[in-house]
């Protein structure tokens, strides 16, 4: 059952343009449930389970940036402990990533990671305790410990504690002070180890040992699991304690109670880093600075600069959801940034001497949005070329939602660099290839849109000994759109309602971590819907997405138990 | 200094011989005589193949025939290994052209897992590897064994599908992560060790605690994987697995190094930077050393390493003499990659079978190392050692999925017929891991499908 959201669903538009490519990734899923739609409005209903299906729930470990969030929220330590961990996988071709399985290696980082969190913390252990001052007497340090475990458990494991949960930490710290001889510091250190190392710590499943909420052939989310699906959707963080309280009270059922928290999360800071990593995997480049480059082309690249170019967007899209418009032509045109000296450098802006990220306005003509920013031109490019199908594919996949698929079985290179031949006359004659034809005819237009900017962003005029040839046809809304260069494509892209519904689309997977169902189809066409009402404005996409069924609602695993 | 400042790598080196073998949650302890001298498997992965018309030496003995370019040096241990040519891997389920892809599968041979990969290739394996197929049938036997396996890497780059970058699992969705730095292993389990010495109640009181934490980790494992769904679960056994091995490591008995007649040249004392890739060379004769000293310890019996990942775009051989940094048009940079498509240089310089020739010579100093342990009369720990030296992919211009090079070295205890070579064997790979698992004494008849995974008689002495 439900295997379809582990290939990749839905091909939202275009697909005719795959005719021709070989062996699709999935193609619609068709290969079970009657895929309902669930009427109108009921897509927008978190209260009713509806006719539709509902795909299940992805188990997943918190991924690098929510643990190093969480950390900070929980522990109050901004060290990232996680970015020595392995690199995150992606979930279900979802495009957006899961923690990975844990193997020895991993757990023995994971130990490490934890010892180093908890020494920390202990040196403040005023700021974890219960009590205060810090008792000194054995039974007043019993009785703080209980109350340490009730407290702290409850934020860690992002609910309260079964009783028999209690009494195992309970349990656990009486053996540190009894068998292991720990005085009261060290034994709450190594009870925040326990706790830290738990799987109901680092594991999104936040289903205490009590009976699941069955609605017909569904399982409805609980209010504490609506708290962390909230909080990791719009913080990438746990929940904080009116999340938690709200929780207890059972107040995060109704789309209107979560309509109100959703509203409350946004306004926070955190939610900048939310925007961050969602804008940050949808663009593909968190891999950035394990790339390469041809120092010797390109002299001032550096590792600090690939990490700018990062924190450039990072900066950009929380900005734009945290204090500009939220909205998607914002998004894509807005020639408003942040730089430091070295992007200063890298985008011709003189003036900026800091080290650290400063607003900016750049040369509307030249940048607009994030598209035409260094970390998605750099990323998507070779040592020291452009790569127009990179670019492209990205382009195709993300922005439009075009499912691309894997590339034909022969797929010849392009042509060698030789002087006096540009990138795109070597990547016109691979596109003109019969075998490559069905795909790049696709790719290659929007990438060679982006061929003013060099492999590391910056901008040019030459390549080859020729003026760039940046012009091409767009085929989006269901029209061949002609432009002359990235500037006018991002705002075509900008005004485009494919682009707005694949924008919606690209943030249910990030919320589900997989692709959406057949009978998600009401939910996705709820926050499509509640995105073009509200003027492509990216927090209330949000907003609606928190409201649909797919975020309520859950079918049970293959196997599951529930209690 | 305060307990909670001692860090795992300190507990460990401080740990010695001095900690004691304390009872484990999940290990039933049953130990068997061990053999004076215990067989090892080594299992080694290279990509891009090979420029098969210099690598390939003719069929039947090796004794009485010049090696081609790349294998010649190996020409010292003509009479250790078994050559192998054109073995087929049936059970990819993608296409001939494409060799990168196999990389997830390589060591399974079985069923892999369609949602897996990006559709084309890079599908992750349903079944456990070789080496973990090898290591849980020792463990029956050798549980004192302080690792299952010692899993190593050089150069595999970070990102990208699963399938790309890691070839040994445990089970499916549970890849095994290799360790990097040399220096990081080598403190775990050979630093500090020494004998006569009065275990510091401070390290007792850390190993008490460990355990404590450790054995509060598993059962909440147990706990919490018993209420999820089936695919979910196997993540958390091995979750539960690693738990187990890793509370092994920081419990059990460790043999300084010194007494266990090998030599390690690092020096933990200087740090190296694993990411430079000049320092390729002395990272991976590092990790060899590591493997040898830590199967020659009998800290575990089986040793995997990989060497570069599904494509080796991660490390450029310009440190190879001749090998020039600049790419030949299909990359920035003289990489595997860049190797594998576009072996030859406009003026005819064979880059690639330079680099095939360097990599045999690296084998070579493997072989070495083992061969210059002596165990028993007139024997050596290359006669007790499988090893297995894998490549992906026939050739990197042919990108081919079949047709796989590998090589045997090491008579595994009298079990294979080396100083042969077989360049058509026109069967499955799976025959060779089957094999392997009978050489290393853990019987199976067939590996990776019951038809097609069949064992290769022509092995055997």
């Amino acid at each position: 059952m439900h295997r379809a959201w582990k290939r990749g669903a839905t091909v939202v538009s275009l697909s005719a343009l795959m005719v021709g490519c070989t062996a699709q990734i999935g193609g619609p899923a068709r290969d079970h449930g009657t895929g309902g739609s669930g009427g109108p409005g009921s897509g927008g209903s978190g209260g009713s389970p509806g006719s539709g299906e509902v795909g299940p729930a992805v188990f997943r470990r918190l991924t690098k940036v929510e643990y190093n969030n969480t950390v900070r929220d929980l522990m109050h330590d901004s060290s990232k402990p996680a970015d020595n961990f392995p690199t995150d996988t992606e979930s279900y071709r979802s495009g957006f990533f899961r923690g990975g399985a844990i193997s020895t290696v991993d757990a023995g980082r994971l130990l490490e990671a934890t010892e180093s969190i908890a020494a920390n913390a202990v040196k403040r252990l005023g700021d974890f305790l219960p009590c205060n001052p810090i008792p000194t007497a054995a039974g007043d340090q019993d009785a703080c410990a209980k109350q340490f475990i009730t407290q702290f458990g409850r934020r860690a494991y992002r609910r309260p504690l079964a009783a028999d949960e209690s009494k195992v930490l309970s349990d656990f710290y009486v053996q540190q002070r009894t068998q292991v001889g720990h005085d009261f510091p060290n034994a709450i250190r190594t009870l925040m180890e326990a706790v830290l190392l738990s799987p109901q710590f680092l594991y999104r499943w936040e289903l205490a040992p009590q009976a699941a909420i069955q609605e017909g052939a569904l399982v409805r989310f609980n209010s504490y699991e609506m708290a962390s699906r909230l909080s990791y959707l719009i913080w990438t963080s746990m929940p904080d304690d009116a999340l938690l309280d709200a929780a207890e009270a059972n107040g995060l059922q109704t789309p209107e109670q979560l309509e109100v928290q959703a509203r409350r999360l946004l306004k926070d800071p955190r939610a900048k880093d939310a925007a961050a990593d969602f804008f940050l995997q949808w663009l593909e480049v968190t891999g950035l600075p394990e790339l390469t480059k041809n120092t010797g082309v390109f002299t001032s690249y550096t590792p600090q600069l690939a990490n700018s170019m990062l924190a450039e967007t990072g900066a950009f899209v929380g900005n734009l959801i945290q204090n500009g418009d939220g909205r998607l032509d914002t998004l894509l045109t807005s020639s408003k940034t942040f730089l430091d000296s070295g992007l200063a450098k890298l985008y011709g802006v003189s003036g900026v001497s800091a080290t650290t990220l400063q607003p900016a306005t750049l040369d509307p003509k030249i940048r607009a949005g994030i598209l035409t920013q260094a970390s998605f031109l750099a990323t998507h490019a070779t040592t020291d070329e452009t790569h127009p199908v990179k670019r492209g594919k990205v382009l195709a996949d993300r922005v439009l939602c075009v499912e691309v698929p894997p590339p034909p079985d022969v797929v010849p290179d392009p042509k060698p660099p030789a002087p006096n031949l540009s990138t795109r006359e070597r990547y016109v004659e691979h596109e003109q290839n019969a075998c490559a034809t069905a795909c790049h005819s696709v790719f290659d237009p929007l990438g060679f849109a982006f061929e003013g900017y060099d492999a590391i962003g910056a901008v040019r005029t030459m390549d080859g000994g020729k003026a760039v040839d940046a012009s091409g046809v767009l085929k989006v809304d269901g029209q061949d759109r002609s432009f002359r260069n990235a500037i006018e494509m991002v705002a075509i892209l900008a005004q485009s309602e494919q682009v707005r519904e694949c924008m919606a689309t690209q943030w249910l997977r990030f919320a589900l971590r997989r692709h959406e169902i057949e009978g998600e189809k009401a939910s996705l066409s709820a926050i499509q819907t509640g995105f073009k009402e509200h003027g492509a404005d990216i927090r209330e996409l949000i907003v609606s997405l928190v409201k649909t069924r797919s975020f309520a609602f859950r079918s049970p695993s293959e196997g599951e138990v529930l209690p | 200094m305060r307990n909670w400042e001692l860090s795992r790598r300190e507990l460990l080196a401080a740990l010695g011989v001095g900690a004691a073998c304390l009872p484990l949650l999940h290990v039933t302890r049953t130990y068997a005589a061990t053999p004076a001298f215990p067989k090892r498997f080594i299992c080694v992965l290279l990509t891009e193949g090979y420029r098969m018309q210099y690598w390939l030496p003719m069929g039947g003995s090796l004794a009485n025939q010049t090696l081609p370019a790349s294998t010649l040096p190996l020409d010292g241990f003509k009479n250790d290994i078994i050559i192998m040519g054109n073995l087929t891997n049936p059970k990819f389920p993608g296409c001939d052209r494409w060799g990168h892809g196999t990389y997830g599968q390589i060591f399974t041979g079985g069923a892999v897992d369609m949602a897996s990969g990006n559709g084309k290739e890079y599908w992750e394996p349903t079944i456990p590897s070789v080496d973990q197929v090898v290591a849980t049938g020792i463990a029956k036997t050798a549980p004192q064994l302080v690792r299952t396996t010692l899993p190593l890497e050089v150069k595999v780059g970070s990102g990208g599908y699963l399938g790309s970058k890691r070839c040994f699992w445990s089970g499916p969705k549970q890849p095994v992560t290799p360790e990097a730095d040399p220096y990081k292993i080598y403190s775990e389990i050979f630093a500090g060790t020494s004998t006569g010495t009065t275990p510091d109640p401070a390290v007792q009181r850390l190993v008490a605690e460990r355990r404590s934490l450790l054995d509060f980790v598993g059962k909440d494992l147990e706990k919490f994987g018993a209420r999820l769904g089936t695919e979910d679960r196997l993540s958390i056994q091995g979750h539960l697995q690693s738990i187990v091995d890793l509370e092994k490591q920081l419990t059990m008995q460790r043999t300084p190094i010194g007494q266990c007649g090998v030599v390690f040249s690092g020096d933990p004392a200087k740090p190296i930077d694993i990411k430079a890739n000049a320092n390729v060379p002395l990272v991976l004769n590092l990790q060899m050393q590591l493997i040898v000293a830590a199967l020659k310890c009998d800290v575990t019996r089986v040793g995997t390493l990989q060497f570069g990942d599904a494509t080796g775009g991660a490390i450029v051989f310009d440190f190879v003499p001749g090998v020039p940094t600049e790419g030949n048009g299909y990359q920035a940079l003289r990489n595997w990659h860049d190797l594998g498509h576009r072996p030859v240089r406009p003026d005819g310089t064979d880059d690639k079978k330079t680099v095939d020739t360097w990599c045999m010579a690296r084998f070579a100093d493997m072989l070495t190392m083992l061969r210059n342990i002596p165990e028993g009369l007139n024997e050596t720990m290359l006669d007790h050692t499988c090893v297995l030296w894998a490549n992906h992919m026939e050739a990197g211009d042919t990108h081919g999925a079949q047709k796989l090079p590998w090589i045997l070295a090491g008579k595994c205890g009298g079990y294979f017929k080396t100083g042969q070579c077989i360049p058509n064997p026109g069967k499955p790979m799976m025959g060779v891991l089957a094999e392997i698992c009978n050489a290393m004494d853990v019987p199976v008849d067939h590996f990776g499908d019951p038809e097609l995974g069949k064992p290769m008689p022509e092995l055997r002495a």
